[in-house]
């Protein structure tokens, strides 16, 4: 059976990773919540277990799940974060996975409100919802009420990244290509960080990564990412 | 990140979609008028023409609005998208609309539109009541989305005029979204009348 | 990044019938390829005795547990499982009998979709969906199935599917380096990718087939799955869907399958285990059933309503869901054959409440006031909280002069 609209799909495709290439918006005002600017002092904040997935890129472009990157990347988000106590504040909770089998309908919920801030506001163009009048403003309500009853904490920090890498076969096959006057994406980094008020529900602060670059694997790098993705998190003073 | 996002991000690098403010007097399909005091925003797919208005308060992954006006008897409430059916397949089935229908059976339309993507739904209220001037139904029902998994609340209304249906749904999560914006929904549909 | 990347964890699961029943209309399809046939190996296969320990976290095969331990992890916690302990148990032990010594590292989970179609994951993971439980006859036929899907894991398909299309992506990629051909020289390369599909498929089909005769079921009924089938995908197939290898098959036609599983399965005698199985489901049938009157694929529908009843004319339930769709199709004579199939179906004890109001609706159609309205208030009194309660308080109104 042929799907025609797959195939188109398929050369829309290659136009989407022009999209993930551009240039990340360092606007403050973009990523921060109308009114807000920082926490206040001795807030809690908790994180939640980060939703990451790492690939690597076969030189064919076949993406391949690698388990031990994504443990690493895991890892290594977990010591960006802690190295940065200062940025996020005195009281930083943790939150196991396990304890996300309660909380799924918060956590499904912010997803799908992550993913229209990322569509309509972050990427935003002709996606811009006019009524917002390009503000950052959303709000998942009391549906935060058992996040909050849970862990105490007045802030949540989300993170979800889609990660992927070019192999060597795939960097052999770039460089012949690129020989040949022909350009193949080498990999790619999309995801999210978004920090939500649990009093109100609000999102505060939000920051996108859609980039070419960048490297979850090894702890260094890990850190740049993290550093970027955590680019103007609000402080709490 | 979900399908549903890519789906979206295709269309729009398409050069296919576009998001407009809408308030004040609107006109559905040049047939049914509605008020819009508290302003939203209307998205258009040029490419695949769909033959309800859809409009949203918070985006496309959490609420919308939809608005049919004056969909003849034959015609489907929902069209799938171009190059979605195999070479040599028959096309499936899409909720049609008929003259003569009764109203449960418009409703059941509606039950069918929303679990063609797999999502369950449920019709949790169906009770007499006027749209548009018309006499018709209110319903209220549930839906589970089966690409993320989130729990929504939906109210729907419709009615017939001279073999042609009139109607309206709002759906929106059912943790803080839908009780949020409901009202919102309310004070449009309230207002809708038919023209002509 | 790919559609793989983006599409998320699920697009790396195998599945029991990508094409069947309505996919086409749920999924995104697969994209077009050249045909080409790889030879099948008709000898023997061996079962791997050793369960499978859990892979080195930097193999290929590591990285794929890892990815469906993440997809497990939210399928336990997704409103579309179906979480009920003695179905759970049911289904539990019947997978046990047919996977051995791999029983323990096997977990089955029933999600509420109304398709036919089960999948296997390579951590041990199984999807069964209410749509497939539907259309099983008995328990034989759903150990064809269950067995079917842990021949693929037994044999490692996904993994070995990954690391082949990685190598014949590259060598696609090679050819297109040097210019040679150009597109077609890359289908040439990946078109063998869905021959070893149909390969793994005809293999996962005989291993099944080992498994359920091992457990002491009739063979046969392997192939009466599919014949069963055959008569739901011509609806949309047409008549000769059976006998297509179609483009981009990833498996046999139906019809080739239903006959080889007919010679693998012999003279020998085995259990159907019939009774079993319908009282394993009973509690669920209903909802199913109204969950696939909700596809408004009626001619479908049709079909297996059409098988039940010949098997058990006085299947209420089936009485009821085939009235309803008649109802609902509502063409030339639909009108009287729905009447006559809810006539019976009430008349029947254990007849649902929603049959009631199905008649109701149709004698409201016939215009037989007085007969809709018996008919709605027996529904009311039988289910009082209903949703439509209001509506249909509103049609006994009208009637009542």
């Amino acid at each position: 059976m042929t799907y025609p609209m797959a195939r188109a799909g398929a050369s829309v495709l290659l136009c989407a990773l022009a999209l993930i290439h551009a240039p990340v918006q360092a606007q403050q005002s973009k990523n921060l919540a109308p009114g807000f600017s920082q926490r206040p002092a001795a807030s809690k904040l908790v994180v939640v277990p980060a939703d990451m997935e790492l690939f690597s890129i076969g030189a064919g472009g076949v993406p391949e799940p690698r388990a031990d990157w994504t443990l690493a990347a895991q890892k290594n988000v977990q010591a960006g974060l802690a190295a940065r106590k200062l940025q996020l504040g005195g009281e930083v909770l943790g939150l196991e996975e396990k304890d996300m089998d309660e909380l799924a309908d918060i956590n499904s919920l912010h997803g799908a409100v992550a993913q229209s801030v990322f569509l309509h506001h972050m990427m935003g163009g002709v996606l811009k919802l006019p009524t917002k009048n390009d503000a950052l403003n959303w709000s998942m309500g009391d549906a935060v009420k058992p996040l909050k009853d849970k862990t105490g904490a007045d802030y949540a920090l989300f993170i979800w990244i889609r990660d992927s890498y070019a192999s060597n076969e795939r960097k052999a096959a770039m460089i012949a290509m690129a020989m040949l006057g022909v350009g193949i994406a080498g990999g790619a980094q999309i995801g999210y960080a978004s920090l939500v008020d649990l009093n109100d529900g609000r999102i505060v602060w939000f920051n996108d990564l859609r980039r070419g670059i960048g490297d979850l694997r090894e702890a260094e790098p890990a850190k740049e990412t993290v550093d970027v993705l955590l680019k103007g998190f609000p402080a709490s003073r | 990140m979900k399908k549903i996002l890519i789906v979206l991000v295709l269309a729009f690098l398409s050069g296919c979609m576009s998001i407009t403010k809408v308030e004040g007097e609107q006109v559905v399909n040049n047939r049914m008028a509605v008020k819009v005091t508290d302003a939203w925003n209307k998205v258009s797919a040029p490419g695949t023409q769909q033959p309800f208005d859809m409009w949203t308060q918070e985006g496309l992954t959490l609420d919308h609005l939809r608005l049919w006006a004056a969909i003849k008897p034959g015609q489907a409430l929902l069209v799938r998208p171009a190059g979605s059916v195999p070479v040599g397949q028959k096309a499936a089935r899409v909720p049609t609309y008929q003259s003569g229908m009764p109203l449960d059976q418009l409703v059941n339309l509606f039950e069918v539109l929303y679990s063609a993507d797999g999502s369950m739904v449920s019709m949790t209220k169906v009770e007499p009541a006027v749209f548009a001037g018309e006499k018709g139904v209110r319903f209220e029902f549930s839906v589970t989305r089966k690409g993320d998994d989130v729990q929504l609340k939906g109210v729907g209304w419709l009615s017939q005029r001279k073999d042609e249906l009139y109607a309206a749904t709002f759906l929106a999560p059912k943790l803080a979204f839908f009780p949020r914006l409901l009202p919102k929904a309310e004070s449009v549909v309230r207002t809708a009348q038919i023209k002509g | 990044m790919t559609e793989m990347v983006l599409g998320g964890r699920r697009a790396f699961l195998r599945s029991a019938c990508k094409h069947c029943l309505g996919m086409g209309a749920l999924l995104p399809g697969l994209p077009a390829f050249a045909q080409g046939v790889a030879a099948v190996d008709s000898a023997g296969m061996p079962l791997p005795a050793e369960r499978f320990s859990r892979p080195a976290l930097e193999t290929d095969e590591g990285g794929l547990w890892g990815m469906m331990d993440r997809e497990e992890t939210r399928l336990r916690r997704s409103p579309f499982v179906v979480r009920d302990a003695e179905l759970g148990k049911y289904l539990q032990d019947l997978v046990c009998r047919l996977a051995g010594d791999h029983c323990p590292d096997i977990r089955v989970h029933v999600v509420r979709t109304p398709l036919f179609n089960a999948t296997m994951a390579p951590n041990g993971m199984m999807q069964i969906w209410t749509g497939l439980l539907l259309r099983v006859e008995n328990e034989a036929q759903l150990a064809a199935v269950l067995g079917h899907e842990i021949g693929h894991y037994l044999e490692r398909h996904t993994l070995e599917r990954l690391r082949d299309l990685r190598s014949r992506a590259a060598f696609a990629q090679f050819i297109g380096m040097f210019g040679l051909v150009g597109a077609i020289g890359q289908l040439g390369a990946l078109a063998g990718a869905f021959a070893f599909s149909r390969d793994h498929e005809t293999r996962a089909d005989r291993l099944g087939m080992r498994l359920m005769k091992r457990a002491g079921y009739d063979g046969r009924q392997a192939a009466q799955v599919w014949d069963n089938l055959l008569g739901e995908l011509k609806i949309t197939g047409g008549e000769d869907v059976g006998k297509r290898s179609p483009m981009m098959a990833t498996h046999p036609p139906v019809e080739t399958r239903r006959d080889e599983l007919l010679k693998l399965a012999g003279d020998a005698p085995g259990s159907t285990g019939a009774e079993q199985y319908q009282q394993a489901v009973s509690r669920f049938r209903l909802g199913w059933l109204q969950d696939e009157i909700r596809r408004g694929q009626f001619e479908e529908s049709l079909v297996l309503f059409n098988r039940f009843l010949s098997r058990n004319a006085q299947d209420t339930q089936a009485l009821y869901a085939r009235g309803e769709v008649y109802r609902l199709r509502a063409g030339q004579q639909d009108l009287q054959f729905s009447l006559d199939d809810l006539t019976r179906s009430t008349a029947l004890d254990q007849a649902p409440a929603e049959a009631f109001r199905a008649l109701g609706l149709v004698q409201k159609q016939r215009t037989d006031g007085p007969a809709a309205v018996r008919a709605f208030e027996k529904y009311l009194a039988v289910a009082p909280e209903a949703a439509d309660a209001g509506l249909i308080k509103n049609y006994i109104a009208e009637l009542t002069p």
